[in-house]
């Protein structure tokens, strides 16, 4: 790792998108599907870092910014902010030991993530929607009860007061322990209802029959009750129970948007940590509102947040960070929108727009991609200017390896939601391990024509992350692959099928996989296994799939091909600073 | 003998402020199986140079003066039925942005079948059959002909705009951009793709980008366009290893280097000029070290300072005053 204090870490980082499904598919089939976008992150920043993340689009790196900031909410796992190493390291003893509980306390108290927002399914839904129904119409079974016994006692009403708080205690007591994590808490609900229900009842009937000086048992308490549910007016008391389902329904929908509120940093948490983290988006040309004046769109940070009391203080403000984003004089550039300036001065606009709150961390989202080439670099050097005057940590988000090259300290590269591989930028551009890493340095062009060198050019596009690949997630397209890299039966069978496509064999026939392990021939043709052997010696190289087989065996008439079981590679140190999640290295 | 041949060629747009002269005496031609680089910053021209070639200039845009000759005609003279005989069938364009330059109401196939039946006379199977082997030659199979645009991902879509641009055999290509919002790694396999047909079908191509690095690795020759000029122009070697212009030098300064040294590639301070006032004498002299008094007073001319290889600067011509 680095030897700077960390500054933003995150664990086992996700960001899943539910897909989106016709409301007929939604019926049919429970699992509702995920875009994994960012798929369990680990990364450490330090203090005055400047950490590049690389890899093409669609690998997750924007959303992982986001994300950070919670642009868009993340699924799972943590983002700390400026923990201590004493803490850190605390929390990955204990992540280590099992020490769950020390584990979640750390979370409660410092992740910026922890609100565990598990996407619904519309099944969910119609659950939850039917939990908190149930819930409600106890509640109001507890008014009914309660009306009962009140008419059941009569003259001693006041008396019978005293037990309906008794009855909610009792349904406290017995229910709060259910709860656990927010989506227990409707079913928490209706258990206090229930509870209290009864509990009010029984005692109010039992008080009033010991009243009368009758006999309190079980059996008699119980012949009374339901004599009283005939004596009495049950329109008057359905009327008054709907109204108590309705003021039970809003309550437990309210109680439970306060518990989702304060498990997430959604209001007031999140709005202070916004003011320490911030964001330079992509497009100049389109992050900025064309109607709103440079003054507008660099003070509105201030405004909203309520920073400044008065306007000559967000006057200076704002004047102050439009001089650092290099805008000078500043005063000139205030009342100008954003059409009249070119789009080198529109990013330093947006520069300004994150500055001016003096940020501690900022997530710089491919700032130079639209940008000319030859005023990138004037950016570029703003940003890192920044760094060493002010010591902001940046996460840089570029898919350009060269520029991450010269200005990153550590890079990470993303491929589907996960990196492959981090370390620092010399050492991973001199010698990339992972070979994904390798094909995306091999192929960016050099402004040399004299030095050509060998591109390796993967085939196809990276994979869709709603389906990502078994094993290892680049093993599809990764020119190296080998035996357990995650070869499955289909990807097997295609291959083959693309071989006997090209021979017009036929010994394909009757071919099914069975599991993800195993492809089975009910009845191969003659020569068939001979074909097969021959094949996963003399193609393998083309057809890297078949490096997966790993016996081929006939009896019995049938043929039966075993492939190599498979993990995904975890994220593994190589070097003390070079971390690589391949096979290879295992 | 060039395959066609610009020569000093102006184009101008009508504005409310004024006419802005986005081409500026431009020269340069195309060689049988050749490929040339217009390079530059945006706005500096080399995308109206090419929509001038193929006469597909906005309404407030037209050719001043000069000549676009090809195969003996003069493109900029010819009527527009005349024109559209030379497009498709003889000079065809791979536009910038493929991701919004294809309909996203038609099927594929039959965006691509379009210019075929249009220029070729032929029946829709024809067409059809065309379009098929033409996916085929671009990597992408020819079942997904029925598909719309928005099935594509980015790097398909400009596999299906190059394809179209092949439609009608064409004998010079002008790719605006091919590769520029694309990812490195598709970007690779675009420029692959281009070489290859450029070798397979023996095209001539104009590349036009802002990416000096993309056209080390796939042109043979290059121009450099700053304000509506050529500053510089010669073999990719020359240009890059003998460059003759400041601003060519600057300009492949601002390329960071994966394999080179780990420092903050330069940069050119300043903008591009006005185009409606450019600057008197050299039209870089704003933003150029080196300038002196005679580079305000005088515009330089595009001199031959090498075998095929010119530039418009002073230094090539006059001494410098200390």
């Amino acid at each position: 790792m680095t030897d700077r204090e960390p500054y933003l870490v995150l664990r086992d980082f996700r960001v899943w998108f539910q897909k989106h499904r016709g409301f007929v598919e939604a019926l049919r089939r429970r699992d509702p599907g995920y875009i994994r976008a960012v798929d369990g992150i680990d990364l450490t920043i330090g203090k005055g870092e400047i950490y590049c993340l690389v890899g093409e689009s669609g690998c997750g790196k924007t959303t992982t910014g986001k994300g950070i900031l919670q642009l868009v909410p993340p699924t799972g796992g943590d983002v700390f902010l400026n923990p201590t190493s004493e803490e850190l390291a605390q929390y990955e003893a204990d992540m280590v030991g099992k020490n769950l509980d020390a584990v979640e306390a750390f979370r409660e108290r410092r992740s910026l993530s922890y609100a565990e927002r598990i996407h619904r399914s519309p099944v969910d839904w119609i659950r939850h929607t039917l939990v908190t129904a149930a819930g409600a119409a106890l509640a109001a079974l507890v008014a009914f009860g309660v009306i009962l016994a009140f008419r059941a006692v009569g003259a001693t009403g006041a008396e019978t007061l005293a037990y309906i708080p008794l009855g909610i205690l009792i349904g406290l007591a017995g229910t709060l322990p259910w709860v656990k994590t927010t989506h227990h808490v409707p079913h928490a609900l209706a258990g206090v209802s229930l509870v209290t229900s009864i509990a009010t009842q029984v005692l109010a009937v039992g008080a009033s029959l010991s009243a009368a000086g009758q006999p309190a048992d079980p059996g008699s308490v119980l012949a009374t009750y339901g004599g009283l549910m005939q004596q009495n007016d049950l329109f008057v008391a359905f009327i008054q129970m709907i109204v108590a389902a309705a003021a039970a329904w809003y309550s437990a929908g309210f109680f439970h948007h306060m518990w989702d509120r304060r498990r997430g940093v959604v209001t007031d948490r999140l709005r202070k940590l916004r003011t320490r983290l911030q964001i330079i988006f992509q497009d100049p040309y389109e992050s900025l509102n064309p109607r709103h004046t440079i003054y507008d769109i660099v003070a509105e940070p201030l405004l909203v947040n309520r920073i400044t009391r008065s306007r000559a203080e967000t006057a200076s403000r704002v004047e102050q960070a439009l001089a650092d984003a290099g805008l000078r004089p500043a005063k000139e550039y205030l009342l100008r929108y954003p059409h009249e300036l070119s789009g080198g001065q529109r990013q330093r606009v947006s520069i300004a727009g994150a500055l001016v709150l003096e940020p501690e961390f900022l997530v710089a989202d491919e700032p130079v991609s639209m940008l000319d080439v030859s005023i990138r670099t004037e950016i570029v050097e703003l940003l890192m200017q920044l760094r060493d005057k002010r010591g902001l940590t940046y996460l840089f988000i570029t898919h350009d390896l060269s520029l991450a090259r010269v200005l990153a300290d550590r890079i990470g590269v993303m491929y589907l939601g996960k990196i492959v591989e981090q370390g620092p930028t010399e050492e991973l551009t001199a010698h990339p391990r992972h070979p994904y890493t390798n094909a995306l340095i091999s192929v960016v062009p050099i402004p040399d024509p004299d030095r050509k060198h060998e591109r390796i050019i993967l085939r196809g596009e990276r994979p869709d992350p709603s389906d990502i690949p078994p094993g290892c997630r680049f093993h599809p397209r990764c020119p190296v692959a080998f035996e357990k890299c995650g070869w499955t039966s289909e990807e097997v069978l295609a291959s083959l099928r693309e071989i006997a496509t090209g021979e017009s064999s036929d010994f394909l026939d009757g071919a099914s996989a069975h599991g993800p392990l195993s492809i089975v021939w009910s009845q191969p043709k003659p020569g068939c296994e001979e074909w097969l052997r021959n094949l996963v010696t003399t193609k393998a190289e083309a057809f890297r799939a078949l490096k997966g087989v790993r016996s081929i065996e006939g009896s019995g008439g049938a043929l039966k091909v075993e492939l190599h079981p498979f993990e995904e590679p975890p994220l593994k140190s190589v070097t003390p600073d070079v971390l690589v999640a391949c096979h290879l290295f295992a | 003998m060039a395959l066609l041949e610009v020569k000093d060629l102006r184009v101008h747009f009508s504005t409310p402020d004024g006419d802005v002269r986005a081409v500026d005496g431009v020269t340069f031609s195309v060689g049988e199986g050749e490929s040339l680089g217009l390079a530059g910053e945006s706005g500096c021209g080399k995308t109206t140079a090419a929509l001038s070639i193929m006469r597909l200039l906005p309404r407030n845009g037209r050719i001043v003066s000069g000549s676009i000759t090809y195969q003996g005609y003069d493109l900029a003279k010819l009527s527009m039925p005349q024109m559209r005989s030379i497009r498709w069938q003889h000079i065809s364009i791979i536009f910038q942005g493929a991701m919004n330059a294809l309909n996203p109401v038609k099927r594929v196939g039959s965006q691509i079948a379009e210019p075929i039946i249009l220029h070729e006379k032929v029946d829709e199977e024809a067409a059809q059959k065309r379009v098929g082997e033409l996916l085929e030659l671009v990597g992408i199979h020819k079942d997904r002909a029925s598909e719309y645009p928005h099935e594509f991902s980015g790097g398909m879509r400009q596999r299906v705009m190059i394809a179209m641009a092949l439609a009608c055999n064409p004998r010079l290509v002008i790719a605006d951009e091919p590769v520029t919002a694309l990812d490195v790694m598709i970007q690779a396999q675009i420029l692959e793709l281009l070489e290859k047909l450029k070798r397979d079908l023996g095209l001539s191509m104009i590349l036009i980008s802002h990416d000096l690095s993309v056209m080390a690795e796939t042109c043979d020759s290059m121009a450099i366009m700053y304000a509506g000029k050529i500053v510089e122009t010669g073999s990719v070697r020359d240009v890059f290893k003998r460059s003759k212009h400041p601003y060519t030098k600057d300009l492949i300064g601002a390329f960071p280097d994966i394999k080179g040294a780990r420092t903050l590639p330069a940069y050119i301070p300043g903008d591009i000029p006005s185009l409606i006032h450019p600057p008197s004498g050299c039209p870089f002299h704003p933003r150029c070290k080196l300038a002196w008094k005679l580079c305000e007073d005088e515009e330089p001319a595009l001199l031959p300072v090498g075998d095929g290889h010119r530039a418009a600067c002073h230094l090539n011509t006059t001494e410098r005053p200390a």
